[in-house]
């Protein structure tokens, strides 16, 4: 019989009893317990023996739990007595709150209870992360917006860097350029284009002197002073000093030329010629003064001796000294073979004119080598194969060349020539006169005169007459000689310069 | 390692703070009991969410699948602007520019699910019996186990940096495309 057993026995024999013992009636303690006894074992049919000896068996039983339990450690205690008790071990107590035991279903490993666990599924996302990735998607978005938005700057210098790769120079500059344009808008400097749109215009020069100051301009606008003198960029640092030092050199060219001394100068006076050319040439041992940006540095360097001698082959041009700007010219080339645009050109129409056709042929692949859409390179080659009697060569060479440049008068011009010489004067007449809607030149209405004599509009051609007289430009002596009938417009276009004039 | 790869995640900091809200945005989907969400701790789960092994595939996949594609996707919304803008027309004088292409790589440096959960999934797919699931998840998992790999070493970043500069020569191949869609429009 169990102690709780025993004891509920006892409470339920004092109430069966019917004794308060806070009752002042009540007999005496032992003679309370003799009725209690009687009463009991009368109910319960227990002698008076067997509950005494269940009670002294009782306390035995108690006596030695008790020495049991003080022989024990606290924590053999609470395992032997932790269902009794309700208590949890440490080590079974869940890791989140620590008060519930571990849920083993999941594992004898398992960290932590049941209800920690559903908690831990609904864990609340983190406030700060939250608004964090809030505003970054919203600036990612934005960032897209503002691509959308620049996408046409973008494209643009994506088919800047493609036509470069092709060696299509010129449109090359042109989407750099439109490049710089869009983003300027917006106020974004992009540097790479200014860059790369420099190199690109120092090595073809399109618009001469003007070229020349957009060069330094770009790259100021690209690199600061100190990027200048990086090893990386020293390159750059040099195209721009070149091209100071060319635009500088021209500088003192025209005021040699633009002198007082020399306004009267006309290419029959030689001695002033060689007066001016010596002065020209001592330009070569001269340094020029480049200054700076902010003006407030100046420095000296020596001056570009090929464009020393373009000058002097400028001026004996001009003075109708042709042998010596030949000269001059083959000077250029050997100084800089590089410098193309300054000299492949002009060199290769006199080479055509003189009958070194390799030589023009040569420097007609060079040029367009080095730029697909330069049309000097197509002019040079249909000049050659006009003067090699190669007439539908020369067309066809024309007509290449107004593919990359459609709005290209000389062009025209050369092809309505090519197209004379072949017989086709309506042709040509067409392409004539779209070139003179054009551009409208000196050589461009000898051309359309000629054209237009073949086709027997003499009406037309004294208009021509009429407008170059009012324009002070004095027929040529090669077209006097064509239009007087000395000369075929077949030997006009094939023969000597092969040119009118 | 450790610290290592603890001083990128500070410095990708955003990147980390990001993958970490995905990845506890897919456990929460997937009622997967997170332990720690805490984005900066010292160890190998800095960035990323402590929680219970996946119990299928699918909860799997989207632990893996959630946090690197956003991440990834936006990644490349920042590097739209700030990679072109820096590397590809030189625009060289904009906080706003450096600011995007930095978040740019600290997003594609946090791409990566942690190891674990790159095993696991492992677990899934290749102890699967289903082999079409196997090839067609294979690609997928050869990205995922390559950069859990890459960012043990704290390579993710790195790679991030490089991919960031290369940017615009890779999305420029579909230029061409663009065009085409314009000429198709207009």
């Amino acid at each position: 019989m169990k102690f709780t057993e025993i004891s509920d026995t006892i409470k339920w024999i004092i109430f069966k009893g019917g004794f308060s013992l806070k009752d002042e009636n009540i007999l005496n303690d032992e003679k309370k317990e003799e009725i209690m006894l009687e009463k009991a074992s009368a109910e319960k049919e227990y002698s008076n023996d067997t509950l005494t000896d269940e009670l002294e068996s009782l306390a035995q039983t108690f006596r030695e739990e008790l020495k049991k339990a003080q022989e024990l450690t606290d924590e053999e205690f609470v395992e032997a007595y932790a269902d009794d008790l309700g208590i949890i071990p440490e080590e079974e107590l869940c890791e989140c709150c620590g008060e519930r035991r571990k849920d083993k279903t999941r594992g004898e490993s398992y960290q932590y209870c049941s209800v920690c666990r559903e908690n831990m599924k609904a864990y609340p996302l983190s406030v700060p992360n939250l608004l964090v990735s809030v505003v970054l998607v919203v600036v990612s978005i934005f960032s897209v917006v503002l691509f959308c938005n620049d996408f046409y700057g973008y494209n643009m210098m994506y088919k800047a860097e493609k036509a470069e790769k092709e060696n299509k120079i010129s449109s090359a500059i042109k989407y750099y350029d439109a490049t710089i344009d869009e983003f300027s808008e917006g106020n974004i400097t992009p540097k790479r284009a200014y860059l790369y749109s420099a190199v690109l215009m120092y090595e073809t020069m399109g618009n001469g002197t003007d070229t020349m100051t957009e060069i330094s301009d770009r790259i100021d606008t690209a690199l600061s002073d100190f990027a200048k003198k990086l090893p990386v960029f020293s390159h750059i640092a040099d195209i721009q000093l070149e091209s100071e030092i060319i635009f500088a050199t021209m500088q003192e060219f025209y005021n040699i030329i633009g002198a007082e001394e020399y306004a009267n100068y006309t290419s029959d006076d030689k001695e002033m010629y060689e007066e001016i050319m010596t002065k020209i040439g001592a330009l070569i041992d001269k340094k020029v003064s480049i200054v700076s940006k902010d003006g407030k540095t100046t420095q000296m360097h020596p001056s570009n001796a090929a464009m020393v001698r373009f000058c002097q082959y400028m001026f004996a041009y001009i003075s109708e000294n042709y042998d010596d700007s030949y000269q001059y010219m083959l000077e250029v080339e050997k100084l800089e073979p590089d410098y193309l645009w300054l000299y492949a050109y002009e060199l290769g129409i006199v080479e055509t004119q003189t009958g070194d056709v390799n030589k023009a042929k040569e420097l007609a692949e060079a040029i367009i080598k080095k730029n697909v859409e330069d049309p000097d390179g197509y002019s040079l080659y249909t000049s050659v194969e006009r003067l090699n009697g190669n007439f539908e060569k020369a067309t066809r060479w024309a007509d290449k060349g107004l593919e990359y440049s459609p709005e290209n008068a000389e062009l025209m011009r050369l092809k309505a020539m090519a197209l004379c010489c072949k017989g086709d004067f309506e042709e040509a007449k067409a392409v004539i006169d779209e070139a003179l809607k054009i551009q409208e030149y000196a050589v461009l209405y000898f051309t359309a005169m000629v054209v237009e004599n073949e086709l027997g509009n003499t009406d037309v051609v004294e208009s021509y007459k009429t407008a170059l007289k009012e324009e002070n430009v004095e027929i040529s002596e090669r077209m006097t000689k064509y239009l007087s009938g000395e000369l075929t417009a077949l030997q006009l276009f094939t023969e000597g310069t092969g040119e009118v004039e | 390692m450790t610290i290592l790869y603890v001083l990128t995640r500070i410095v990708t900091f955003f990147g980390a703070v990001l993958r970490t809200f995905w990845e506890h945005v897919a456990c929460r989907i997937c009622k997967i009991p997170v332990e720690d969400a805490r984005v900066f701790k010292y160890d190998e789960l800095c960035g990323h969410v402590e929680h219970e092994l996946c119990e299928n595939l699918k909860e799997s996949f989207l632990v893996t699948w959630l946090p690197f594609t956003l991440n990834f996707l936006m990644g490349t919304a920042f590097l739209l602007t700030g990679s072109y803008r820096l590397f590809f027309i030189g625009e060289t004088d904009s906080l706003q520019t450096y600011a995007l292409v930095w978040l740019g790589v600290s997003c594609y440096a946090n791409c990566a699910p942690s190891f674990e959960d790159m095993l696991t999934l492992k677990d899934y797919i290749y102890g699967s019996k289903n082999k079409v699931l196997k090839v067609v998840l294979s690609p997928y998992f050869a990205v995922t186990c390559g950069s859990a790999y890459l960012e043990r070493y704290s390579l993710t970043f790195v790679i991030s940096i490089v991919i960031t500069i290369v940017f615009p020569k890779v999305v420029n191949l579909l230029f061409p495309v663009f065009d085409w869609l314009d000429q198709m429009v207009y």
